[in-house]
């Protein structure tokens, strides 16, 4: 059967694209790992807490403990066991990173997508709001904003709501320079031949087309997210007790690590490896859609 | 050239008073600045009252901001809690916190320079593959778990040593130094640790810059003219190469100065330095809205002038860009 005109050209190649993708993906082992360590981390932080036979928050007999069969990752000072503070801190830091990865993805898509694609004055103010949030130190502002947050009970989602609202200039970015060039392809000036409205091209040809670069930056903004939001809690800000994070217990750590490394070492090592473990996914997809861009940071 | 700076300077002025206003606005709206003094017991209404007018709370938003941004363009900046000027203040903690910053950022630029273009040079071997996966580890790191880890790892060593290798705690010795030399090495002995940290952090994303930015400028066609002319390898790699490998470099560092910021912050704050960071803290916990409020405009201020610093930067090693 012949092709039915070359005006669905584009959807299909981009199915195609994104299976070849997934198997350069696949090829990739250090994102592999990385997916699996996350994989685990994240189900272990999901299941866990209802097989440890301590809940996050209980207080213990056990002062002080050094790791044991007991208390695999030891207790505090005041009785808490380590490990099902770790856990409920990566569910977390995770549920935070996921949330704010799709919110502040949607935005910057948003954002990116109209810049691009009207192009004109709606690009140059848009394009100026990027820049300027783009430059924001943003965990100042995090933690002159969070304060009136943990006045309010340290809500997490407002948490990472606030988070969302600084981390999408990079996304709005990437996908602003990938709808430039697209728009400009003979598949988008097919369609706008045709008579599709503006929604319809943009949803159906220009955001499919930019799923590799969307999901290599939205990888990188889930540590970003993690960073900060672990370094808020880390200086005091942000999620309040009896809610738990990693930030707030490495601080806790910190302070006793010369003589109970265990309360320090633990969480932070968990924190390390989660974002590393984002990163080589990051790296992988970076790879899988071989789109040119170096990682940044928070 | 002079014309290119006076336009970005005059487009970084509607940039700074945008930014006053959603500073002023961001502190003001983010709780009520009298909630600590209420909640204390034995101050008097009259004591609040005082405080509240102090800060003209009575005031419409735009008011307080119009009343607040003339004052700071008069160049006072208000009245801390405790009664100090917070321009001293600030001007005490800046010199601290600018030690760090500027030793960290030339230190991680020179490092990632030399990392980055060697990775880039010998692309593929063990080299390039362990400063690949250390930028990782590192851009992977939160900030306060490497300078806790650090400053561990120091305090273990001073103990098993029996001396004072490392100092971990504060910008500066408590004991009364004299002279000269005494000062600057006390000095130096204390920022060995929270420079070591931010520079760390800051040089693995740079290096991955500059090893990117190297690699692209290998392959660029007047690179192989070069080598065809007979220019030795050498210097073909740093005249033709190095010098135009590098300007991609100084826009990345420019923007990253809010990476700077983030660091800094919580570098002072495990190191005790008393710092911009630790007084920015310090100013939240207790309410100071004075101080957080300027201390947010200085750090807008400072990002502008690092991006202008940057753009003029870019203009002169890169002609095509003013005469763009």
């Amino acid at each position: 059967m012949p092709e039915p005109l070359l005006l669905t050209g584009a959807p299909r190649q981009s199915r195609s694209q994104l299976r070849l993708a997934m198997r350069r993906f696949v090829r990739h082992r250090a994102a592999m790992a990385g997916t699996v360590v996350l994989v685990l981390v994240f189900g272990a932080s999901l299941i866990g807490p209802h097989f440890t036979p301590y809940g996050f928050a209980e207080l213990t007999e056990d002062y002080s403990q050094p790791p044991s069969a007991e208390h695999w990752m030891g207790t505090d000072a005041i009785g808490h066991d380590l490990l099902s503070q770790v856990l409920r801190a990566s569910q977390k830091s995770i549920q935070i990173a996921l949330v704010v990865a799709a919110l502040s993805t949607f935005i910057g898509v948003l954002i990116g997508t109209v810049a691009g694609y009207y192009r004109g004055w709606v690009d140059t103010l848009l394009s100026r709001m990027t820049d300027l949030v783009l430059v924001v130190p943003v965990l100042a502002v995090l933690l002159a904003a969070a304060n009136s947050i943990s006045q309010r009970g340290g809500n997490w989602f407002l948490v990472a709501i606030l988070i969302a609202l600084f981390l999408w200039p990079t996304v709005a970015l990437v996908v602003r320079s990938t709808v430039l060039s697209l728009r400009e392809q003979d598949f988008v000036q097919a369609q706008v031949a045709i008579g599709a409205s503006d929604v319809r091209i943009i949803v159906k040809h220009l955001i499919p087309n930019a799923v590799g670069p969307i999901a290599v930056s939205a990888t990188l903004l889930v540590v970003t997210a993690i960073l900060l939001e672990s370094s808020l809690a880390f200086l005091g800000f942000g999620i309040a007790p009896p809610d738990t994070s990693l930030g707030k217990l490495v601080a806790v750590g910190q302070t006793a690590s010369s003589s109970r490394p265990w309360l320090f070492y633990f969480p932070g090592v968990v924190l390390l490896v989660i974002c590393l473990c984002v990163n080589f996914v990051g790296d992988g997809l970076r790879d899988a859609f071989d789109t040119r861009r170096s990682g940044g940071r928070a | 050239m002079l014309r290119y700076i006076l336009k970005r300077l005059a487009a970084s002025v509607p940039m700074m008073l945008v930014a006053s206003f959603a500073v002023f606005c961001l502190v003001a709206l983010s709780g009520d600045p009298l909630a600590r003094l209420r909640e204390q017991p034995g101050v008097s209404a009259e004591a609040i009252a005082a405080r509240s007018e102090a800060l003209n709370l009575d005031q419409p938003l735009i008011v307080r901001y119009l009343g607040w941004i003339t004052n700071v363009l008069q160049g006072n900046l208000g009245l801390s809690l405790d009664g100090e000027p917070v321009a001293d203040k600030l001007t005490r903690a800046f010199s601290v916190t600018l030690r760090l910053v500027i030793a960290a950022a030339v230190v991680a630029i020179l490092l990632a320079v030399v990392v980055g273009v060697l990775s880039a040079v010998r692309r593929y071997t063990v080299w390039d593959y362990s400063a690949t996966f250390a930028a990782f580890v590192f851009f992977s790191m939160p900030v306060f778990f490497l300078a806790g880890v650090l400053k561990d790892l120091a305090i273990r060593l001073n103990e098993a040593t029996g001396h004072v290798i490392f100092t971990t705690v504060g910008e500066r010795g408590s004991g009364a130094v004299t002279g000269l030399l005494d000062t600057i090495s006390d000095r130096a002995g204390h920022m060995v640790l929270p420079t070591l940290t931010l520079v760390l952090v800051t040089f693995a994303a740079w290096s991955r810059y500059q090893r990117a930015s190297m690699l692209e400028i290998l392959g660029a066609d007047f690179m192989r003219t070069a080598r065809a002319k007979g220019v030795p390898e050498r210097s073909v790699l740093l005249r033709h190469g190095l010098r135009n490998a590098l300007i991609p470099l100084t826009t990345i560092v420019a923007v990253d100065f809010a990476t700077l910021v983030n660091g800094s912050i919580v570098i002072e704050t495990v190191y005790a330095w008393n710092g911009l960071g630790r007084l920015f803290i310090t100013s939240l916990q207790q309410g100071d809205v004075q101080l957080s409020t300027a201390w947010l405009l200085i750090a807008a201020g400072a990002v502008v002038v690092f991006n202008l610093v940057a753009d003029i930067v870019y203009a002169l090693l890169d002609p095509r860009i003013r005469h763009a």
